[in-house]
């Protein structure tokens, strides 16, 4: 169907129309109706009639225009604009490009599991202030699937982390059923996903002191508060890299696992029993990171975790260019004892990888929130290279 | 340290300062370096200053003259000095693997001094990476690194800049600052014009300017305060250095604090107190520093 403009200069023209009007069977739908000659006259004119409509108006000399040259095209597009917009609109106006607060993510949480059947949520414990500790599952079927640990928020000054796991969640599970990659990972395997590993620091951050990075936790016989979550692992824990004075940022705490929020994780874990994968996310250094961090010798399975590593990292260049080192904790950054993937590591979890994510210091935690999609986006990639290892290795 | 990372004493106040797990580093304020950079922009960190006093000693020229510098300077024209190859001054050094810690850190205390001797209002230098790295053990001396860098001058469009530099921690180096030297390949671009306009905009401001929080728990900077957060970064690149070990990565996290201080004359200061994060430690600590510039083109 065209529509067209048409531009009657006078009386007898308007006339002319008035009678192309009376011709039912033209099918002849005029938008505008032929009044007075200085207002146009706009027509929808089935396709069978374009032609001869066209001829008619030509034969009288009467000038016009093509206002839409094919009507069925834009009626399809708007359908797909008004689809997406509604798309949009049923995934909550979540904005994945700025940070939130807690309960915010918490009901974004709902809503991706109230959204996707293969997405459930589930509590695993609580922490020291008593916060749920959520976690996203992702599984299609199966009991007990081979599974992938990822976290974030560990630390809780490291915003850029909590917010790109929100992204990477829903990415997941926007994409299930259409990325080859995460389909086929999804049919066999099972992600289990914490976005806020630390939800009391969080909280702390938003409320009164944006460099917050241990837990909230009481040290009794000291005015201090809070542990460093990732010194208190079992892992060479109280060795070096890690302070024995509560007032300290890298606090490991009076004792392995004294954490409730480490602890609730080990034992979710420890209880599922089939745990392939052990990722962990941190801002800020932009590092890909394997075992060891609390000593300095290799794992046996160096070779292998090197090299995906590099895999991953090439993966995470190859979107903007940002260039990630890889490397042994020890090696990398520092040596630094009671470590979360070391842990794992040692519990039998062969595929422990630690991210730091953006930036290399510009602007550290404070990463402007515009660069939080890229940096989802890339990690993304990178997560995804060692899943599909896993995968691989796995099933 | 108390129950945040703010707790710690201002570095001021407190002659010694204790770092956990490091032992008892002391952070003497240094006396005033001998040479000056060749714009009219100096900063100006008095030694043993307390917060607000009016520092003594150096003044900005009134005109601008190139000076001829001790250890350190870019190169004016033509090729830079490079470091030798081989033998000479890196003699019986060790390859290190850039990615990997020592020498990470070595190009941190390398860049805050640069970022010290060359940035300003106009100018941001960063890291774009490290290309080499090697150690030597110096008896009875420390540990002298030798890096290639390649550094990124934000605001000339991202233009990259190549760098060599040393870094020299002196052995048991709880008392003095690391030696550091660096040459730029290669001009700078002129910031000249950037420097005025602010320059121009302070004296046109009718109160003193007083700012905090930069960048904001969000990450943002308002843009007319983004001069002020790189003379922070300038600032803050002199405490890095002065404040480094081995065994340390300092980067400016927060300028947690501006107020700029009424003058007589017609040099612009400001005091800052700025928040640095120690990556080993992660340690957070406040450092007030005063920051004195000078009319600049004139």
């Amino acid at each position: 169907h065209q529509v067209l403009r048409i531009k009657t200069r006078n009386e007898e023209e308007i006339k002319q129309l008035q009678l192309l009007e009376s011709l039912e069977h033209l099918k002849l739908d005029f938008w505008i109706n032929p009044s007075a000659p200085a207002l146009p006259v706009d027509v929808r004119i089935p396709a069978l009639s374009v032609q001869s409509v066209k001829a008619f108006l030509e034969s009288q000399g009467i000038e016009y225009s093509i206002l839409i040259e094919d009507l069925q095209d834009v009626l399809d597009k708007e359908k797909q604009d008004m689809a997406e917009s509604a798309q949009r609109q049923r995934s909550s106006s979540f904005d994945f490009g700025a940070y939130h607060s807690l309960d915010e993510i918490n009901q974004e949480l709902d809503h991706l599991a109230s959204e996707f059947s293969f997405v459930e949520k589930i509590q695993i414990g609580e922490s020291y202030e008593k916060r749920p500790l959520y976690v996203l599952k992702f599984s299609t079927g199966g009991s007990k699937r081979p599974a992938i640990w990822l976290d974030a928020g560990i630390h809780s000054r490291e915003w850029v982390t909590q917010a790109s796991a929100l992204w990477i969640a829903n990415k997941i599970a926007s994409d299930y059923g259409t990325d080859a990659s995460i389909t086929s990972l999804l049919d066999k395997m099972d992600l289990f996903l914490l976005p806020v590993a630390n939800p009391d620091g969080f909280v702390y951050t938003h409320t009164s002191n944006r460099m917050w990075r241990k837990t909230r936790s009481k040290i009794p016989g000291s005015v201090c508060v809070g542990v460093d979550p990732n010194r208190n692992w079992d892992a060479g824990f109280g060795g070096p890299g890690a302070s024995n004075r509560p007032c300290s940022d890298s606090y490991h705490g009076p004792s392995a696992n004294s954490e409730v929020e480490v602890k609730s994780v080990v034992d979710f874990i420890k209880n599922h029993g089939n745990f392939k994968a052990f990722l962990t996310l941190h801002s800020y250094s932009q590092l890909l990171m394997y075992p060891y961090g609390y000593k300095c010798t290799r794992p046996d399975d160096y070779a292998e975790l090197e090299s995906l590593g590099r895999a991953a990292a090439s993966s995470i260049r190859s979107l903007y260019g940002t260039t990630f080192q890889v490397g042994t904790i020890c090696k990398t950054i520092y040596q630094a004892s009671g470590g979360s993937i070391d842990w794992s590591y040692d519990n039998g979890i062969k595929y422990s990888f630690a991210f730091e994510l953006r930036d290399t210091g510009r602007y550290g935690f404070l990463l402007p929130a515009n660069q939080i999609i890229p940096a989802a986006k890339e990690t993304w990639l990178g997560l995804k290279k060692i899943m599909e290892h896993v995968l691989n290795k796995s099933t | 340290m108390g129950r945040d990372t703010f707790c710690y004493p201002r570095l001021l106040q407190a002659p010694t300062r204790t770092l956990p797990g490091i032992g008892q580093p002391q952070i003497p304020w240094k006396t005033w370096p001998p040479h000056l950079p060749e714009e009219g922009f100096i900063p100006n960190i008095p030694p043993n200053a307390v917060p607000n006093a009016i520092p003594g000693g150096m003044r900005c020229p009134r005109s601008i003259r190139p000076v001829p510098r001790l250890g350190a300077g870019p190169a004016r024209s033509g090729p830079a000095r490079a470091l030798p190859a081989g033998g000479g001054s890196g003699c019986g050094a060790m390859e290190l693997p850039p990615s990997h810690f020592p020498a990470a850190r070595a190009a941190a205390v390398a860049v805050g001094y640069l970022r010290y001797l060359r940035g300003g209002p106009g100018r941001r230098l960063e890291l774009r990476e490290l290309r080499r790295a090697r150690r030597q053990d110096i008896d009875d001396v420390g540990h002298k690194y030798y890096l290639e860098m390649e550094l990124e001058d934000v605001l000339d469009n991202d233009r990259t800049v190549s760098c060599t530099a040393e870094v020299l921690y002196h052995l048991g180096s709880k008392t003095s600052a690391p030696d550091v030297q660096v040459t730029v390949q290669g001009e700078l671009r002129s910031t000249e014009e950037a420097d005025k306009e602010f320059y121009n905009w302070i004296r046109s401001l009718e109160k003193e300017l007083v700012a905090e929080n930069i960048p904001d728990s969000h990450g943002n900077i308002p843009p007319e305060l983004e001069p002020i957060h790189l003379l922070a970064w300038v600032a803050s690149g002199y405490v890095i250095w002065q404040n480094s070990t081995e065994n340390t990565k300092l980067h400016l996290a927060q300028v947690k604090h501006v107020k700029q201080v009424k003058r007589s004359d017609e040099d612009l200061q400001f005091d800052y107190v700025v928040l640095l994060h120690e990556m080993v430690s992660q340690v957070g600590f406040d450092s007030p520093c005063a920051h004195r510039r000078c009319c600049p083109g004139r």
